[in-house]
């Protein structure tokens, strides 16, 4: 018995920033230097009172709502945020309680961005292959926008909001494994390249830390708000992408040839383009889906496969690459074999 | 790398027309070049000499001729 993606919903807010928008506000870009050095049109913002768990339930009834489980059958949560509603109680118990997935059920919110849905995965395996739960919902969900400060067009212009409900669960067909090999990657040494400085523990908000600076680029933010040095962050990707590509190949026995679909975190669509050719990925082969929406941090993959589905594109029996990579730093990749 | 075909790149990156650059000119007179310009400079360097160039170098660096400077493995950060 293995662990395999069953279905892939998602949720996206109401409310979208599109390119004109911005380009209103940002008088230095337009509208369509913002499309073509982004790869974005528009993203989707959660409403004022929208929070990660309003997101994530939202997800997970479109999920039930193809039939392929109802919430009664569910025996695990597994919640990626780094936005949650409350510092405590935990995001998962409110999901639990909102859903009515059974009291008997385990939950549990973790802490990661753009790798989370690939650490997701892993953990999901982990709970159904050591025969601890047949059924996980894996559950991505952000609102980085409430923590954007909107002149700062470094991050506003490329995250948008969404969350994504993966069902993992016991399959017993022939074919397996249908998760795996994984790499992971960790390097806190890059922390302070995509933060929020304060806010928490280390540096509770006051006055001071809400104190708005301009950062010489025409940004403006505080410490309250999001930073993403996005040069640092390319070169973070240069040196761990390709590497963590390269190892999952030799630890799968495989060719790049042999794989279907690669799904990357779509960070934005420049980053995407460089790191394809690099590795020498016909774009036929490479998803990049993230016009509609932006940047969803841990719900990029997901959404991504979603899309390819929808498309026609991917089919029982091909395999998948997946790589997350990002703020942590943090960095996954894996082979998934589609039922 | 030629100084030229050096040229020439930043001129495709910040969407100036071709040979206009000389090299003398100072970044923060350049129409387009703006954090968008910075990545494409990295790539730059990573696909066609090979170098990883630190963020802080391209911040401190004031003129074209000082990024070219960059693409030399001995002063690259």
């Amino acid at each position: 018995m293995f662990a395999a993606i069953r279905r892939i919903a998602y949720y996206l807010p109401a409310q979208t920033l599109d390119n004109a928008q911005l380009a209103a506000e940002f008088e230095d870009w337009t509208a369509e230097k913002i499309s073509e050095k982004t790869g974005i049109d528009a993203r989707h913002i959660a409403a004022p009172g929208e929070c990660v768990s309003d997101m994530a339930i939202a997800a997970a009834r479109k999920l039930f709502g193809t039939g392929a489980c109802a919430a009664g059958d569910v025996d695990f949560i597994l919640l990626c945020t780094q936005s949650p509603d409350y510092f405590l109680p935990t995001t998962a118990c409110l999901v639990q309680h909102a859903l009515g997935i059974p009291a008997t059920a385990g939950a549990l919110d973790f802490n990661l961005g753009c790798s989370g849905w690939v650490y997701g995965l892993g953990l999901a395996q982990g709970l159904i292959q050591t025969g601890q739960a047949r059924r996980v919902l894996l559950l991505t969900s952000e609102t980085y926008s409430k923590y954007i400060h909107a002149r700062d067009k470094s991050v506003r212009t490329i995250f948008g909001d969404a969350a994504a409900a993966t069902l993992v669960e016991a399959h017993e067909g022939e074919g397996g494994p249908f998760l795996g090999p994984f790499v992971y990657g960790t390097d806190g040494s890059g922390a302070e390249n995509l933060m929020v400085p304060a806010g928490a523990m280390r540096e509770p908000s006051n006055e001071t830390t809400g104190r708005v600076e301009a950062d010489g680029q025409g940004n403006a933010r505080s410490r309250d708000n999001l930073y993403m040095n996005g040069a640092e962050i390319f070169n973070f990707t240069l040196k761990t992408v390709p590497a963590s590509v390269e190892e999952l190949l030799r630890r799968s026995g495989l060719s790049l040839d042999e794989v279907d679909l690669f799904v990357f975190h779509q960070a934005n669509q420049y980053m995407l383009q460089h790191l394809r050719k690099k590795l020498k990925i016909p774009a036929e082969r490479f998803s990049i889906r993230m016009r509609a929406c932006g940047n969803t941090v841990s719900s990029t993959i997901p959404i991504a496969l979603a899309d390819e589905l929808e498309a026609g594109n991917l089919h029982a029996g091909q395999r998948v690459m997946a790589v997350g990579f990002g703020v942590g730093y943090s960095w996954a990749a894996a082979l998934l074999r589609w039922v | 790398m030629s100084k030229d075909r050096f040229l020439r790149a930043v001129e495709e990156i910040v969407e100036a027309d071709a040979g206009t650059l000389q090299g003398n000119e100072a970044l923060s007179g350049i129409n387009g070049w703006d954090s968008m310009a910075v990545l494409g400079f990295i790539a730059f360097a990573d696909s066609e000499c090979g170098l990883t160039v630190a963020p802080k170098s391209i911040v401190a660096a004031k003129t074209l001729d000082d990024l070219y400077r960059l693409l030399t493995p001995a002063t690259a950060g």
